[in-house]
């Protein structure tokens, strides 16, 4: 083996010269490819994650008010009105439609929409100005 | 040639005259204002139009301009849209004072409220916001308004809110260039059409006196007439949702304001279209069923192909005022609403200014 290195490096590859730098990008390039598609999928999770924690924090603190409201109903139904118990109860509906796992498509963010419309209008019906304050920038890094 | 002759010029207001509504049956006209207070005007004498004296002026209801104004159609209330982000309902003490005074607050915008409309009923009350929503109210006793909806589909600000002169059908225009159609089912309301077509801010909109088409205006100094096409209509435009009508343009009228329109009002005594803007110029309108030769018109096979029912209607300008409030923008528009006094037509504008004119057949 030892003689075959000496021959070729000894016999002048014009070639291989001429394209020696063209072959150092390629490499680089496919080294770079391998390396984004990694760090990409890790990214891309992470971000998946905040977003589906922002989604999910919205959506579990209307769940929060609601149920809230309706064990309050319940108990009190003197002070909630059975329209407002209606609303509460159609808000719960529309917040067990909202999926607990990924989706491919973005039916959820209409979705979201009609639940923050509908807690708006039992906040109204209850006369009380609570509202989702927007959540802390996520502590996740990478 | 009809034309518009001023009858009067209404001072009073401090800042500029946002919206004129006239009341259901009386000839009394409502203003608002950038001075936070809404103005009623009364002829002094009926058999003299050109007389006129403000009887009231609301004050104190709201912290910020008062953007528009409506009556409910029994004509007992009022309602004020803010940019403080409230509605307020005023009502009249018809026994003593004869003063109007504030009977509720709406409250639940996150901002600027920017128009409001009572349904033909009166038993709701539809608002609209800079926060994009809109919210359906039902009237209940005592004063009492209860949120049936808050609809947020539009993308951006929403500018006018109008009701179907019959039924229970709402019309939106927003900055986001569209206008939805909403409809209720079983308490829960969804939208049921987005019109698109107009290329910048739809600014307002109107119910033809049928109900059948809306007129609008737009930011792109065009208006637009909008049919609505039942399934199954003759034409053979598919309606995507079952059972749905669907709304398609019919009519655009370019080259006409070379500015933004913002107001426009289609007469349910006689038909006829006014609009006006930042072009300082009111201008009407008469809409005539398109001739063969008009130009966008389509053959049935390119209706089918296209799905689209091409230009139906055509737009007659029929007369105009030049520098209505002067070199001041026009804000709003309104004919009277019915056949007693069809032929009036009331301005407001940037100058603080509230003009009535007569149309002169």
């Amino acid at each position: 083996m030892a003689n075959t290195e000496y021959e070729l490096s000894k016999e002048l590859d014009l070639d291989a010269l001429v394209h020696l730098e063209n072959m150092f990008v390629e490499f680089g390039r496919e080294d770079g490819m391998a390396a984004g598609e990694r760090n990409g999928a890790i990214e891309g999770r992470v971000m998946g994650c905040e977003k589906g924690f922002e989604l999910s924090r919205e959506v579990g603190y209307y769940a929060g008010c609601a149920q809230l409201w309706k064990t309050l109903a319940q108990q009190d139904p003197e002070r909630i009105s059975e329209k407002s118990l209606k609303k509460i109860n159609s808000l719960l509906d529309l917040i067990d439609s909202f999926p607990r796992q990924n989706q491919l498509d973005d039916d959820v963010v209409a979705l979201l929409d009609r639940i923050r419309g509908k807690f708006k209008t039992v906040a109204s019906a209850l006369q009380t100005a609570e509202r989702y304050i927007d959540a802390p920038k996520s502590k996740m890094f990478y | 040639m009809p034309h518009l002759e001023q009858l009067a010029e209404l001072t009073g207001h401090e800042d500029r005259v946002w919206c004129a509504t006239w009341h259901p049956t009386k000839p009394i006209l409502a203003t608002c204002s950038g001075d936070k207070t809404v103005r009623i005007w009364q002829a002094t004498n009926a058999q003299d139009p050109s007389k006129w004296q403000c009887t009231n002026v609301l004050e104190g209801g709201h912290k910020r301009t008062i953007r528009s104004v409506a009556w409910s159609p029994d004509g007992r209330q009022l309602a004020t849209g803010s940019f403080d982000a409230t509605t307020g309902i005023w009502e009249r003490d018809e026994d003593e004072s004869g003063d109007y005074e504030c009977v509720a607050t709406l409250e639940g915008h996150e901002n600027e409220t920017k128009s409001i409309a009572w349904s033909k009923s009166g038993a709701l009350l539809a608002t609209c916001s800079r926060d994009k929503s809109v919210w359906i109210w039902e009237v209940e006793e005592d004063n009492d308004f209860e949120c049936l909806s808050v609809l947020q589909e539009h993308t951006q600000d929403v500018k006018m809110v109008a009701w179907h002169p019959t039924e229970e059908l709402l019309a939106s225009a927003s900055y986001d260039d569209t206008i939805k159609i909403w409809k209720d089912d079983d308490d829960d309301w969804y939208c049921s059409d987005t019109l698109q077509g107009h290329e910048s801010t739809v600014w307002a909109i109107d119910f033809a006196p049928s109900g059948d088409e809306i007129v609008s205006a737009s930011a792109d100094q065009t208006l637009k007439i909008w049919k609505r096409f039942p399934p199954g209509n003759p034409l053979g435009i598919v309606t995507p949702r079952r059972g749905e009508p669907v709304w398609k343009c019919v009519a655009t009228v370019v080259g006409q304001h070379d500015r933004c329109i913002y107001s426009v009002s289609w007469s349910k005594a006689h038909g006829l279209i006014a609009s006006a803007g930042a072009d300082n110029t009111i201008r009407l309108f008469e809409t005539i069923e398109a001739k063969p030769e008009a130009v966008g018109r389509l053959t049935a096979e390119q209706q089918r192909a296209m799905n689209e029912p091409g230009v139906l209607v055509e737009t007659v300008a029929v007369a105009e005022v030049k520098e209505a409030h002067g070199t001041s923008d026009i804000n709003s528009v309104a004919w009277y609403p019915s056949e007693t006094h069809g032929d009036w037509l009331a301005s407001g504008g940037d100058d603080g200014s509230v003009r009535i004119w007569r149309l002169v057949q």
